[in-house]
């Protein structure tokens, strides 16, 4: 399990990350979403103990990350911008993980590059920036370690290579129980995929839930009610997070359950009501404006 | 607990990584030895021809293995080059995310990185070294003191390197950009000399009583390794002139241990460093930010004392322009180091606060300096707290040898054997000599207003160093009147130590201890030679002259020639020491030791006199025009005059000294307007014209020019 509590890490005047905490558990898989610069490179980059927390603690399995063999041997971390040696080839970087990490799997290795088309022999240098991702992903999952810290890693991947690597990290997840977590604002990519959520906003976490709870405890409705003293009525019972009317139509973001959701409605008298899933994307921007963000600019645009 | 096995894998893997600067050293060195020497070898085999000698070649195998300042300086480089590529890679994001969460501790990874800078640096030279060996067995030149000069040269060279190694470490682990990273290991190098450079200059600048003394060996300093370097064997004497190759070039320990106290002390700082450098600062100028504020004030502070005295100095000394230096080149530089921290442009107005420190750091030590708040001018060291003064006056002229010889044969100056010879113990009369200084502003007073002409004073240069009881010595340059402190001068003057300084010949067994084998007496015309015979009595009576002459009676003398005294050399039996001692006119024993050895001092006629020509200059109508601001072509200024009939001659030659000689004297003993010139037949030895003057108020009738 890595556990996160109360981390912070400031630059010069930029709060990067502002009491975050967070836990981990095994097996799942852990998507982390916010907007572009709210700490989540600077939150991986500290799990991966590239960087020092300024306060707060950081620890994987009991283990605390930072400088130590014990919990950095938990995890491999492919940063967003993976880094390759100089005219190195997919054989060279091999040889060179197999050093450093005692149980990478190179039979695998070359198995997987064969798989997704990379040439062994070329220079890394000629890859286009997807197949970097694809061969930093491979040597990720080859090294055989229990997590493995992927930033923005499925940017740049196309659709077909994405179901691959999803496939890829299914099978070790049950294999050898590997856990993913994934930082990415492309809230699709994570939708089908994740179990666990972390949403950080400004610096500091929004929410840590299940996608399935989260997915469960936030509803979108569509109705149209009959009288305003109806309408009234129904407002005050709910949670609303967000709400927009077109003409008599209401579409309301709400917290709830679906169950919750409907009962409250049941002594409402409406012409049209419907209960929607939401997506993740949907789930996110409305969490996110909650707290003043005005998400639409930056994501949608 | 470190795997042996993962050590020497990751020794291997990093080594793939730095193959550039195995290329480069390699290269480098490979060049340096055996390409240099195969190529030299070759080329001094065939400019010879077979009448080569076995022995050049040797001696020039012998000196290209050794501390050469070629490979000094290519040992500097490979160092720097070193240094700064080992932990290039923590200026890069991707390389310290890639680097520093794989499952290695970081003192692990820098062991790595650090021993293998170490071991390029190494294998390199030593392969290198062999190779140019096996090319030097190839001409015959290996010998075991070749060997032995090669890898003790490696050895010295060694911790050089380490420095260098490390300090091109510290200025990539204090900064995240590689640009900056070399500014500042420039910066790491000059430094500390630069900071003693400027005291130098502004003590010079400001302080009127300022020896340079004071600030002798100034640039040594504790944290340039390539300063230290050149203490250890004296390098660049060994390249430039040593000739005897197979001398052993003495090592100078403390130099050395110098050298690896700071080879340690920089390994444990950045080992401490990287331990806790954050990592995020890739790409900064800095790594550690909170240090820029210091780093900017302790370089703007230097830069505007300097900027300040260049200005000041220009201005032709104007403090109000040295002044408005400091703070230009405070705003100026301030400027440049925000552009170089922040890298943007924009920045150049921020950080107010520190420029505002530095520069009034800047112009308060400006102030203290050109108005002397310390007090330096008038230090002179409580009686209690010094063990011993010397002294040496500018106006002495009573040695006039070039070289001067220590105990241990050793040339130095006049200066500083008497520096470093005198003891004077009697402080009271000492102290009350140097109570009759005068100050700069006052001496600049009285020759303002009475002209260095007038006679009723007469300054002195007179070097003090004080050698206190807690072993430093102080020294300054003072002025005295030679005439207002005559008592006190007369008072030191007369003290053995004094004298037994100043004059070498008083010491005891002076003839055979220096190895005297020629003594002659010179008029400032002609030279004399003595017997042997007489040399004991000539040294004898000039030792009691010397002892009885007091300074004022000795002021107010002529002199009338030197003693010249040539030894064998105590080191080089082919080099002959030299010494001169002038005789006055008051040294009446010397004098007649001389008539007794058969030698007239006053005998300046060569022999037969063809003519005499007087040649009368108009200084003072010359010196009008040139203040009147005229251009002055001092031909215009001059009469001449020729004498043939014999009476005239003999009539000017008795007004007349010799032009050498009279220079000996202390004070001006001869008119300065004339100068008398003695043609003769040229058959004699020296040449066919004389110069001679007239004394003062003895120019003959006839002789008198306008």
């Amino acid at each position: 399990m890595i556990r996160i509590e109360k981390v912070s890490k400031r630059f010069e005047e930029i709060q990067a990350v502002d009491n975050v905490s967070l836990t981990i558990r095994e097996g799942n898989v852990f998507g982390l979403i916010g907007t572009n610069g709210a700490g989540k490179s600077t939150l991986l980059r500290m799990v991966a103990g590239s960087i020092r927390q300024d306060a707060g603690e950081i620890s994987i399995d009991e283990e605390p990350v930072f400088n130590n063999v014990k919990a950095l041997r938990e995890f491999y971390f492919i940063p967003d911008e993976p880094y390759f040696f100089a005219n190195a080839t997919p054989v060279d970087m091999e040889k060179y993980m197999s050093t450093v990490y005692l149980n990478f799997a190179s039979a695998p290795y070359y198995e997987y590059l064969k798989k997704f088309d990379l040439d062994r022999k070329r220079k890394i240098s000629t890859f286009s920036k997807g197949m970097k991702k694809q061969l930093a992903l491979i040597c990720g999952i080859c090294a055989n370690t229990k997590y493995l810290i992927c930033d923005e890693t499925f940017d740049g991947l196309d659709p077909v290579m994405r179901q691959s690597v999803k496939s890829i990290f299914a099978n070790h997840m049950e294999q050898r129980g590997l856990t993913p977590v994934i930082a990415s604002h492309n809230l699709r990519e994570l939708e089908d995929i994740c179990d666990h959520v972390g949403l950080l906003h400004k610096g500091g976490v929004l929410l840590s839930k299940d996608l399935l709870d989260m997915k469960c405890n936030i509803q979108k409705i569509q109705c149209v009610f009959t009288t305003p003293e109806e309408e009234e009525r129904a407002f005050r019972s709910l949670d609303i997070l967000q709400k927009e009317k077109r003409g008599s139509l209401y579409t309301i973001t709400a917290r709830g359950s679906r169950e919750e959701i409907v009962g409250r409605f049941a002594c409402v008298d409406t012409v049209f009501f419907e209960v929607l899933p939401l997506s993740l994307e949907e789930i996110f921007i409305s969490e996110t404006e909650v707290a003043g963000y005005d998400v639409k600019k930056l994501i949608l645009s | 607990m470190m795997s042996k096995n993962l050590f020497l894998v990751s020794l291997r893997e990093n080594l793939k990584r730095r193959v550039w600067v195995i290329f480069v050293t390699f290269l480098t060195l490979f060049l340096c030895f055996p390409g240099y020497l195969s190529l030299s070898l070759n080329s001094m085999k065939a400019s010879l021809g077979n009448g080569y000698m076995q022995e050049d070649l040797l001696m020039f195998v012998y000196r290209s293995m050794g501390l050469t300042e070629g490979l000094m300086v290519l040992v500097v480089c490979l160092g720097s080059f070193a240094g700064l590529q080992a932990f290039a890679f923590l200026h890069q994001r991707k390389k310290v995310d890639f680097y520093h969460s794989q499952p290695l501790t970081r003192q692990f990874r820098f062991l790595v990185v650090y021993v293998n800078g170490i071991l390029i640096f190494a294998g390199c030279y030593l392969f290198n070294l062999v190779l140019g060996m096996a090319v030097a067995a190839g001409y015959g030149c290996l010998t075991g003191t070749v060997f032995l000069q090669g890898m003790k040269s490696f050895l010295l060279f060694l911790p050089l390197f380490l420095c260098l190694y490390h300090f091109g470490i510290l200025a990539v682990l204090m900064t995240g950009n590689i640009i900056i990273a070399v500014l500042a290991l420039g910066t790491f190098h000059i430094y500390e000399v630069a900071l003693r450079g400027l005291f130098v200059i502004y003590q010079e600048t400001f302080f009127h009583t300022y020896s340079y003394r004071s600030s002798e060996n100034w640039w040594h300093t504790l944290t340039s390794p390539v300063e230290i370097f050149t203490r250890i064997s004296e390098i660049t004497e060994s390249f430039t002139y040593r000739e005897d190759v197979y001398r052993t070039v003495p090592v100078n320990g403390e130099s050395l241990l110098l050298l690896a106290a700071l080879a340690a002390v920089s390994l444990g700082l950045i080992f401490a460093l990287y331990l806790i450098r954050p990592d995020e600062s890739s790409g900064r100028s800095l790594a550690f930010a909170r240090t820029g504020e210091a780093i900017r004030i302790l370089l703007l502070i230097p830069l505007s004392l300097g900027g300040g005295i260049a200005i000041y100095a220009a201005s032709g000394a104007s403090p109000v322009f040295g002044i408005l230096g400091i703070a230009f080149t405070a705003v100026l530089c301030h400027m440049l180091l925000q552009i170089a921290f922040e890298f943007d442009l924009r920045s150049v107005v921020k950080r107010k606060f520190s420029l505002l420190l530095s520069a009034a750091a800047a112009l308060l030590i400006f102030v203290i300096f050109r108005q002397d708040l310390m007090g330096y001018d008038d230090y002179i060291p409580d009686k209690e707290k010094v063990e011993s003064v010397s002294l040496h006056f500018f106006i002495d002229n009573t040695n006039q040898s070039y070289t001067w010889i220590r105990e241990d044969g050793w040339e130095i100056s006049e200066e500083d054997y008497i520096l470093e010879e005198m003891r004077l113990t009697d402080l009271d009369k000492v102290y009350a000599l140097l109570e009759k200084r005068e100050s700069y502003e006052e001496v600049e007073a009285y020759l303002m207003e009475y002209g260095s002409e007038d006679q009723q004073r007469v300054y002195s240069g007179l070097t003090a160093a004080y050698h206190l009881k807690n072993g430093k010595t102080e020294y300054r340059e003072l002025r005295i009147d030679l005439k207002g402190a005559g008592r006190q001068i007369d008072d030191v003057w007369q003290l053995p130590e004094y004298r037994g300084a100043t004059q070498q010949i008083l010491s005891d067994n002076f003839l055979s201890s220096y190895k005297i084998e020629e003594i002659s007496f010179y008029n400032g015309l002609r030279s004399f030679d003595l017997k042997a015979a007489d040399f004991a009595a000539v040294t004898e009576a000039y030792c009691k002259d010397v002892r009885e002459t007091s300074f004022t009676e000795t002021y107010a003398s002529r002199a009338l020639g030197t003693l010249e005294l040539h030894g064998e050399g105590l080191r080089n039996t082919n080099y002959t020491n030299r010494w001169e001692y002038v005789i006055y006119d008051c040294y009446r024993h010397t004098v007649e030791a001389l008539e007794e050895a058969g030698i007239a001092y006053d005998n300046y006629i060569p022999g037969e006199i063809s003519s005499i020509e007087v040649i009368h200059t108009d200084n003072e109508a010359a010196e009008a025009a040139m203040e009147a601001g005229e251009v002055v072509i001092w031909e215009e200024y001059k009469t001449y005059h020729s004498y043939t009939d014999p009476a005239d001659i003999e009539a000017i030659l008795a007004a007349c000294i010799p032009q050498d000689g009279s220079h000996f004297s202390m004070q001006e003993q001869t008119e300065r307007d004339y100068l008398v010139k003695m043609y003769c037949p040229a058959m004699y030895d020296r040449a066919d014209i004389y110069h001679l003057e007239f004394l003062i108020g003895q120019i003959p009738e006839i002789a008198v020019l306008h």
